[in-house]
């Protein structure tokens, strides 16, 4: 009788065990797939990070530190280097595609540029081009798609989230407004 | 206690993890001169490769020259030596990277060569034979005077003698800076390439991820809990007759 209970107890742990290993393995897996789409996203991010480098490196040679688009562009690209939260560096992202065309725009306008071939070259067709390929918004609505399931799943089965929730395993953070 | 261990040992085997490592792909080395800015001349590249022989003759070694127009403001020392280790360079090798957009350089050597150039010297090595000429935009001869320099001390120091005659010596006219979807392309390369499709697993063989709870599992502790209750009838008839 003893050895009957053991075994019945074993058999429930072992069901028990077996389900909360299985929800856990799940929501890791889940969720790595979700941030493998996030490292494209923040490699994007690196990219515009240093297309605004680029830029601004061009810039110090011509405009006046102190100029406004100058200074927004620095500020917008301090803001995506740093590990502020994502709705913020969206913002960031729009406001340094604006504060760069109008950098571009101002440098296209010197004297000092015009007479200089290479950076002539940098501002006219290669500066311009790093920006709009650097802008594209692929890796944000690949990000944001798989984050979006992820958290629908994570809110219809309340259970298994919560065993995944004691393990570190949280609803993702969406990249600017989804729409 | 027998059964026990058997079920402790077969639950051992129903987990296991294997970790996935990712591996940071490296640019593309193109030889001795990996000029993305398509900066330096035909002549200069093949005096370049000549130099390099030369100095792989006298030391083992090789020298690699890589130019970029940008590279996003990081810095160049240090964008030099990751290159170094990425494309797995050797102790006696020499890396120099220009910078021709952010107008900076760097030199990324390996041990033994570095014990013949520490810091101080390679400072007085650029303003000496690099830094003017390629503030003038004389990329060739930037090149050619800075490698000519670095090699011959470094060849000198290891009780070698580099042969350096009849190098650099004609006018090279620059390449135009036309042509430069080559690096842009290299550049965000890295950044969208396309991932692989995970393989689906069979529908049969998938775990129900609500549960956690595969068909296999199921039937993997039928079978153990009948083996283990079958024993204990079989024992008692035993005991009966």
């Amino acid at each position: 009788m003893k050895s009957r209970i053991i075994a019945v107890v074993l058999c429930v742990f072992l069901v028990a065990f077996s389900f909360v290993y299985g929800a856990l393995k799940g929501w890791q897996q889940d969720a790595a797939s979700v941030e493998s789409t996030y490292s494209s996203l923040q490699g994007q991010l690196d990219t515009r990070v240093e297309t605004a480098a680029n830029i601004l490196i061009v810039a110090s040679r011509h405009l006046p530190a102190d100029a406004p688009e100058v200074i927004a562009l620095r500020s917008a690209r301090d803001v995506l280097a740093s590990p502020a939260p994502l709705e913020e560096k969206e913002q960031a992202n729009e406001s340094m595609t604006l504060s760069a065309e109008q950098v571009l725009a101002a440098l296209t306008l010197c004297d000092t540029v015009q007479g200089d071939p290479r950076d002539k070259m940098y501002v006219d067709s290669m500066l311009p081009q790093m920006l709009r390929e650097s802008a594209a918004y692929t890796a944000k609505s690949a990000y944001n798609t798989a984050a979006q399931d992820f958290n629908t799943r994570y809110r219809q089965n309340p259970i298994s989230a919560f065993i995944a929730a004691q393990f570190g395993i949280h609803p993702f953070e969406l990249f600017g407004q989804v729409q | 206690m027998k059964k026990i261990c058997t079920l402790l040992t077969l639950l051992c085997l129903l987990f296991s993890a294997i970790p996935a490592c990712a591996l940071e792909s490296a640019p593309e080395c193109m030889g001795t001169v990996t000029d993305l800015a398509l900066v330096i001349g035909d002549n200069a590249g093949k005096d370049l490769d000549t130099l390099c022989r030369r100095y792989q003759d006298a030391t083992g070694g090789k020298l690699y020259l890589v130019t970029r127009h940008f590279i996003g403001g990081r810095d160049v020392q240090e964008y030099a030596d990751t290159l170094f280790d990425l494309w797995a360079l050797k102790e006696n090798d020499v890396l120099l990277l220009m910078v021709i957009g952010e107008e900076s350089y760097s030199l990324s050597l390996g041990k033994k060569a570095a014990a013949a150039l520490p810091g101080e010297a390679r400072a007085t090595l650029f303003a000496a034979h690099f830094h003017d000429a390629f503030m003038r935009r004389e990329y060739d001869k930037a090149a050619g005077d800075m490698c000519m320099a670095a090699l011959s001390r470094i060849a000198s120091h290891q009780d070698e003698k580099l042969n350096v005659s009849g190098l650099f010596g004609s006018a090279v006219s620059q390449s135009p800076l036309h042509v430069y979807e080559q690096e842009l392309t290299s550049l965000f390369s890295s950044f969208f390439e396309e991932e692989e499709p995970e393989r689906e697993q069979p529908s049969v063989l998938r775990e129900d991820k609500s549960t956690g709870i595969s068909i296999w599992k199921i039937l993997l502790i039928f079978f153990i809990l009948r083996a283990v209750f079958r024993k204990r009838k079989r024992k008692k008839r035993r005991i009966l007759f």
